[in-house]
């Protein structure tokens, strides 16, 4: 019971950890958390699902679509909305993202219904018997593109040139500016990323949880914790947090209360939050005058 | 002379805005408007709170439905299960709101920017997750219903029209206090946290209690806000209190410019009416809405009241002139 629990808190958690990535990201090129990013996710799904039932392709042909039209939709945002308020106050910055948010949402729920719908899975769902316990094909699919992916993401930022210059754009843009890297272009492409990261974990949550237009706010929120838990601007703290929080959210949801599921990840964030603000991988940055 | 001259304009303003003020509910043709207009008061109640603890002391929140929603149930439940009346409710609803206030105040306390607003908003989401299934005491999606108009001193407040009053002398007596606390020692220590949380310490405020009392403060805005709109709706869902809630407040403030007096009350007018003028794009309405919000984030980052202010300026450079023009006539 309790290692099958703990598999099905680490399939959830490798989603969360999927998005968290995407969120840090974003956070250490433009030192804001955005609150449209669980929104993206959503719409990337929706375009998929449209993609496959309106469009008639086959799930694998719709799947990289919509990773690239989500991608498109973070460099619009980029373009059209946070680059204008960048250098206004932090809080016009993070009432834009608020704003997006809330447009792409209701946006989606005139275009695509507030009706859950039925989203194909790429995996088989029949479980398979591993050493008594049930695994589905589906969960061991979701866990390993997840971990795939961030890896990817990891030697993407540490050994190809262009994902160099982004480490170093959001890390250090003026001495990046000072090598001659386009620090804007950086960030643009980082935005571009982060929202097509978003679209994978979309489309790998959306079997379990049907595609709804509702289903942003939650995820969102969760993957903010799991990045803020790890410590945020790090990727594998991103993997860390999001693997923990699915892991305490499954035992929760066993072990306590199955109604209050959503309310555990919060707990944490708050639990963490209090305790050690700056995540579990990040050391503490002194307060400087 | 001119002290007495500006008391005496003093005094017109004041009945002018009083007369508006009772006007307004006479003129309103329909009862389907007059809630508008009173909801606009309660959402000027609403964003003065957050004005205080976001526009004053700089410490964003996402999360002021939570304390709206548990103003509003702590009303309906004394109301419906005990039957205690609007006084009772009210004062319940505030010490109740002010726990919670405290409560998120501290974990809000040692951290700031995005952190911050996550704290809030993940308090906020908590807070929804308790109202839906908490069943024996919320009444989980299905909200609490008839809950009681107020009866205040043998007079009861049971039409739109006249809760219309309640809802205004509430409005002004908020933003009343907000003046006065603004002008005072606390709201100097507020904007002096907002414009740098460390000199501000260094200068000797106890940045801990500041931060705690703008908290509080703007949960008591809430919790009256909460009581007010229970006892209007006479129903309380926990639909009501979703994030798209905070961040209505939340705009309501910034819309009307963020750390003035008079912003809540112009961003309330127009979070209202908006959607009201709106209809017409039926489905889109919302998406409209956002999209027209966003426009005017983006556009004016101080939010409309500067241009209110240059508008009454211009207006006021050109009323002397006229006297001016016809004396010399």
């Amino acid at each position: 019971m309790l290692v099958q629990q703990i598999l099905n808190g680490l399939t959830n958690g490798s989603l969360y950890a999927l998005m968290a990535v995407g969120v840090t990201m974003v956070y250490k090129s433009l030192g804001m958390l955005n609150f449209a990013h669980g929104d993206v996710m959503m719409i990337g799904t929706f375009i998929c699902l449209t993609l496959i039932n309106v469009g008639g392709l086959n799930v694998l042909v719709a799947i990289p679509l919509a990773v690239v039209c989500s991608a498109a939709l973070g460099f619009c945002l980029e373009r059209l909305v946070l680059r204008r308020v960048e250098f206004s106050s932090f809080v016009n910055l993070l009432i834009a993202t608020v704003g997006v948010s809330y447009v792409l949402r209701n946006g989606a729920m005139v275009l695509f219904g507030t009706n859950p719908q039925k989203f194909p899975s790429i995996f088989s769902t029949t479980p398979l018997d591993i050493f008594g316990f049930k695994i589905t094909p589906q969960s061991i699919g979701t866990i390993c593109v997840s971990l795939a992916l961030i890896i990817a993401l990891h030697f993407f930022f540490t050994k190809v040139k262009i994902g160099k210059c982004m480490e170093l754009a959001s890390s250090n843009p003026e001495s990046a500016t000072m090598m001659g890297i386009n620090v804007s272009l950086m960030r643009f492409m980082t935005f571009g990323i982060s929202a097509g990261l978003a679209c994978c974990a979309g489309v790998l949550i959306a079997p379990y949880t049907y595609a709804r237009a509702d289903m942003s706010a939650t995820i969102g929120l969760k993957a903010f914790a799991a990045a803020i838990l790890g410590g945020i601007g790090n990727l594998w703290g991103a993997l860390l947090g999001g693997l923990i929080l699915g892991v305490v959210e499954a035992l929760g949801a066993t072990y306590i209360s199955s109604a209050y599921r959503d309310a555990f990840s919060f707990i944490v964030l708050f639990i963490v939050l209090f305790v050690k603000p700056t995540g579990l991988l990040n050391r503490k940055i002194e307060n400087k005058l | 002379m001119k002290k007495t001259s500006s008391k005496i304009s003093g005094i017109a303003k004041i009945l002018v805005i009083a007369a508006v003020l009772i006007i307004v509910p006479i003129l309103s043709p329909n009862n389907y408007i007059q809630q508008i207009i009173n909801l606009i008061g309660i959402y000027i109640i609403l964003g003065t709170g957050i004005n205080i603890l976001t526009g004053y002391t700089g410490q964003l929140s996402l999360g002021q439905a939570a304390f709206f929603g548990i103003g509003a149930y702590t009303t309906a439940l004394l109301n419906t299960r005990l039957g205690q009346q609007f006084f009772v409710c009210l004062i319940a609803s505030i010490l109740v709101t002010s726990f919670f206030g405290v409560v998120l105040a501290i974990p809000a306390l040692k951290v700031k920017g995005p952190y911050l607003a996550l704290l809030t908003q993940g308090f906020g989401e908590i807070v929804r997750i308790v109202m839906i299934n908490w069943t024996p005491v919320t009444n989980g999606t299905a909200g609490i219903l008839s809950i009681e108009s107020p009866v205040i001193f043998g007079f009861a407040f049971d039409t739109l029209p006249k809760y219309y009053f309640l809802v205004v002398f509430f409005a002004i007596l908020g933003l009343l206090y907000e003046r006065s606390l603004i002008n005072s020692r606390t709201g100097r220590a507020f904007i002096a946290i907002r414009e740098d949380t460390d000199a501000a310490e260094l200068t000797g405020i106890n940045v801990t209690t500041y931060k705690i009392r703008a908290f509080v403060l703007s949960a008591v805005y809430c919790a009256v806000a909460g009581t007010l709109y229970a006892m209007m709706i006479q129903y309380v869902s926990p639909d009501t209190f979703i994030s798209n809630t905070s961040s209505v407040i939340l705009w309501t403030a910034i819309v009307g410019g963020f750390g003035t007096i008079l912003g809540p009350i112009i961003g309330g007018i127009i979070m209202q009416v908006l959607p009201e003028i709106l209809r017409f794009c039926g489905d889109w309405r919302l998406v409209v809405y956002g999209v027209i919000l966003l426009i005017v984030i983006l556009q004016c980052p101080g939010g409309l009241y500067p241009y209110l202010e240059r508008f009454l300026r211009f207006l006021k450079s050109k009323v002397p002139a006229n006297k001016s023009k016809s004396a010399a006539s």
